[in-house]
């Protein structure tokens, strides 16, 4: 089992450390009819996520990471060990009012609309009709769905049902969120929206538990993240100081003569510094992409990137 | 439940009677304490396979404890978020294309259903009561067997159990959503069915007044055109007005249209008394033997296969003796005889005929009846009869001539000297005169016709009743999907409903060996028989006296007990079925109504919370 790491950020308030799920040896295995073990699909985990962060589960296909989002939300049941959200068992009904949920697929019914949808789940919530109202007003806005609010969502393309599926785990503005493999199926402009939402959350103070197979996406918005593989728990931690090397160097500036670069080389070498690597640093492919449609966006008919050239 | 069934009134239904009965309420609460502790047996020995005992322990603990709060703490707006859901989904899965099935069905029906036929009321009847209702309770089965395991299956339900809904919550959302759409569909399709009724059988007769004859005391007498395949018998009375004679269930009035000429003088209107609702004011019967001796529950039986019938012997003191109680002047009805009007007691045999010899077949068996007074004695002569073998309405006088050669009261008044002055007990007496010849009669064979009610409001309490089955169908087929995948939980669903056709003749059965209502219960229960088995005893051989005897009929009755409360836990759909009233003219008694309310509340109580159990242990995500 990997070692626990919990490292508070020294700004982060008392009430920001509260823990607000929390695993203790949590095992789930599935069996058979007959009740014989089919697959042990997580294996003693421990975990604790605090009060106002983005918390990452990752893991290839099969590593446990859905069972533990589904345990966590009561949608099963431990085979030992325990689950607590809120300090309370996750099928609880005061932890449900806390917390929102974006499955994998929008397993939303597709013979209602984004306003009935909406309004439906805010009933969920016993939420009063003018209160709910001006809810489901603000979501549709919010996920840009004014257009299509009154279209069945099986009319909707994958990314408009995710942006509803969005609006439904965020109807009873909850203080947890689980959003499993939220970028999925979406294209690019669709995944930085939803990377600067997770972000928009945490900086209203919400905690978030996310899936992604994306790594760069969970790079991108976790402030810790948790690798599952096989069931178990590999490696816990923050992610600035996991994905930390150590024993490298890194210098960035703006405006460096090739003189300097030499020098700055030259000086290097001469510490016997390995692995020496002096060039202009890239952008990654999704930057470069959404400059393009920004760019697209904001004078049309001109071929984008053409001032590069 | 039909016509021949003995109707308890609610009190009496409801509490137990010593020996006889258990009763409504004790058979509910007995059912339930069983299903609540097999419901925790079942669950702890689940749990222990899985958890170990402990664990078990605290688990099926918990759920129990926590679930008393969480059944009371259901909320309106979720429920009806849930219902309105359940509602969209039917309507949107085109479910209220049933009834354009139906509009279909009807629009060809007239077709095939023959209004010439000799009972076209019944046959009508038959038809908009049974297509309706089966076309209603398939559609519901379908919707409520698939809904819950089809969220399920596309993970709908995800996102529903992860917001506060509590499973009580979701189960009755769905059973009041679905219900509604039943309620519609059966709704409509009652709506429709009624005016086919009514328009079914609209026709039209002439009378052409050159064609009638004199008759007796002034009257014309003659023909109607024919219409429908059936013509009827005319008389007109010296008033100018008339009414035809009552033939494929109907008959119509006559006015005079004074000065028209002799093909437009008289107005035949539309057809009336076709549809009736005739109020039975039912007693109880014993049984003299051919001595006049020993009264008796039962009469003689002839070895027919339907014990429904008892039966008395021509030419002897047999009788059979019916008791009606409460028998009062707002049952005796005006009867205009010629010039006079008398009143009288408007009481329908409904005899069978058990001939040891054939006879004159056309002719009927003789037979005479009298009133008794169970009090007084007193009783009237004999009035002879004919036993019909149909439906045969007998006004008895009120005043009828006295048995006894009394000088000083040669007549006795119905109601003031053969009625009992304590519960107005009424004796009526039949006897078969033709010796080798027998009367059979039950219960419900003989009464006392009370005024007529509204067929309209008889119409809705039989469509109240296949309302009552299309809730209960529902519950059912959403506790089955609860638990089991669509397709099994449609046959699961469909078995139940197949039982419930005869789940009344496993209740007798049952009942019979419990309170041994029934002898003829060789061989034991699966305990005596076993022992039987191994001891090489057939089951006509007695065991002896013995105290293992006793164990072993002890543990037979338990099994008994067991079977009995098994049997109660699925519903009796034949009792909700109460076309039979309304087919054969009959007003469906308030009670029934009543009892088919309590039966179904009691089963929605209980599966409401067995549903809520099976979606609290359940692993949605499993």
């Amino acid at each position: 089992m990997a070692s626990v790491e919990t490292q508070p950020q020294a700004s982060q308030s008392s009430s920001d450390n509260e823990v607000i799920i929390e695993t203790r040896n949590l095992t789930k295995i599935y069996r058979d009819f007959w009740g014989r073990q089919k697959v042990r699909a997580l294996k003693a985990l421990d975990l604790e996520v605090r009060r106002g962060e983005i918390f990452g589960l990752l893991g290839p296909n099969g590593s446990g990471k859905s069972t533990t989002m589904k345990l966590l939300l009561g949608l099963l049941f431990p085979t030992s060990g325990q689950a607590l959200v809120f300090g309370q068992d996750p099928t609880s009904i005061a932890t449900k009012e806390r917390i929102g949920y974006l499955p994998e697929e929008s397993y939303l019914y597709r013979f209602l609309d984004a306003r009935e949808t909406l309004n439906f789940y805010g009933q969920l919530f016993n939420m009063p009709a003018d209160v709910r109202q001006k809810r489901v007003n603000d979501l549709i806005e919010m996920v840009g769905l004014k257009w299509a609010e009154r279209r069945q969502l099986k009319e909707y393309s994958k990314g408009m049902t995710r942006r509803i599926g969005l609006a439904q785990a965020l109807i009873n503005d909850p203080e947890l969120i689980f959003l499993d493999e939220p970028t999925t199926g979406l294209d690019p402009i669709g995944i930085r929206e939803m990377k600067d939402l997770i972000l928009k959350l945490k900086d209203e103070g919400k905690t978030v538990l996310v899936t992604s197979h994306q790594l760069a996406d969970l790079q991108d918005v976790a402030d810790r993240i948790a690798i599952l593989h096989q069931g178990e728990l590999k490696e816990l931690g923050r992610v600035d100081a996991l994905l930390k090397v150590s024993d490298e160097t890194q210098i960035r500036a703006k405006g460096v003569s090739e003189q300097a670069k030499a020098e700055i080389r030259a000086i290097l070498e001469r510490e016997n510094a390995e692995n020496i690597s002096v060039e202009n640093p890239t952008t990654t492919l999704e930057e470069l992409f959404l400059n393009i449609v920004r760019e697209s966006e904001a004078r049309p008919g001109r071929r984008a990137g053409s001032d590069r050239s | 439940m039909g016509i021949e069934d003995t109707i308890q009134p609610l009190s009496e239904w409801l509490l137990p009677i010593p020996g006889q009965q258990l009763g409504g309420l004790l058979t509910f609460l007995i059912a339930l304490v069983i299903l609540i502790v097999c419901g925790l047996v079942f669950g702890f020995i689940l749990s222990v396979f899985r958890n170990g005992p402990f664990e078990a322990f605290y688990a099926v603990f918990g759920t129990a404890v926590k679930s008393v709060p969480e059944l009371l703490s259901i909320s309106p707006r979720r429920v009806w978020a849930m219902t309105w859901l359940a509602f969209q989904e039917a309507i949107r899965k085109k479910a209220l294309l049933v009834f354009a099935l139906f509009m279909v069905v009807l629009l060809f029906a007239g077709w095939y259903i023959n209004p010439s036929a000799e009972q076209p009321v019944r046959l009508y009847l038959t038809f908009v009561l049974t297509f309706p209702k089966w076309l209603v309770l398939l559609l519901v089965i379908a919707l409520s067997v698939f809904s819950l395991p089809d969220d399920i299956k596309r993970r709908t339900i995800y996102t529903i159990y992860t917001k506060p809904v509590l499973p009580s919550e979701l189960f009755l959302g769905r059973l009041f959503g679905f219900v509604g759409v039943g309620t519609i569909v059966l709704f409509a399709m009652a709506l429709v069915s009624y005016i086919f009724l009514l328009q079914g059988f609209n026709h039209t007769h002439y009378i052409n007044a050159d064609d009638l004859v004199q008759g007796e005391n002034g009257t014309l007498i003659g023909e109607t055109t024919e219409a429908a395949g059936h013509k009827h018998s005319v008389t007109i009375y010296p008033d100018g007005n008339g009414e035809t004679e009552r033939t494929h269930e109907h008959r119509h009035a006559i006015s005079s249209n004074e000065g028209a000429s002799a093909d437009e003088k008289y107005v035949v209107h539309g057809p009336t008394d076709m549809f009736q609702a005739r109020v039975r004011h039912i007693g109880t019967v014993s049984f003299l033997d051919r001595a006049g001796k020993n009264a008796a529950p039962k009469g003689i039986n002839v070895g027919k296969e339907w014990e429904y019938f008892s039966y008395i012997e021509g030419g002897t003191f047999g009788a059979a003796i019916f008791s009606f109680d409460n028998v009062n002047e707002g049952m005796l009805t005006e009867v205009t005889e010629g010039d006079e009007t008398k009143q009288m007691l408007p009481v329908e045999f409904n005899l069978s005929v058990f001939r040891t010899y054939k006879g004159i077949i056309t002719e009927g068996i003789r037979g005479n009846y009298y009133l008794k007074n169970p009090e007084t004695g007193a009783r009237s002569i004999a009035i002879p009869f004919t036993a019909k073998e149909v439906s045969d309405l007998h006004y008895i006088p009120r005043t009828l001539s006295n048995f006894k050669a009394d000088a000083e009261k040669p007549e006795l008044d119905l109601l003031e000297d053969l009625v009992t002055e304590d519960g107005g007990r009424l004796e009526l007496w039949i006897q078969c005169v033709e010796p080798g010849q027998y009367f059979g009669v039950a219960q419900n064979t003989v009464y006392i016709l009370e005024a007529n009610r509204n067929f309209t409001m008889n119409y809705i309490k039989c469509y109240l009743g296949i309302w009552f089955q299309v809730i209960l169908v529902i519950t059912f087929g959403l506790v089955f999907s609860t638990f089991l995948n669509g397709p099994v939980a449609l046959l699961a669903s469909f078995l139940a409903l197949g039982y419930g056709s005869i789940a009344g003749d496993v209740k007798g059965l049952a009942r019979n060996v419990i309170f041994g209502e029934k002898t003829g219960w060789y061989g034991g229960g699966p305990a005596e028989a076993m022992v039987r088995l191994f001891t090489q005893k057939n089951i006509m051989t007695e065991l002896g006296d013995y105290f293992w005897v006793d164990v072993v009929k002890g543990i037979d009755m338990v099994f008994a007990f067991m079977i009995y409360a098994f049997v109660n836990m699925l519903p009796d759909y034949g009792m909700f079925d109460t076309q039979g009233f309304v087919v054969d003219g009959y007003n469906i008694p308030f009670a029934v109504v009543s009892e088919q309310f309590i039966t179904v509340l009691g089963f929605l109580v209980a599966l409401v919370a067995v549903g809520y159990f099976f979606l609290k242990s359940k692993e949605i995500a499993a």
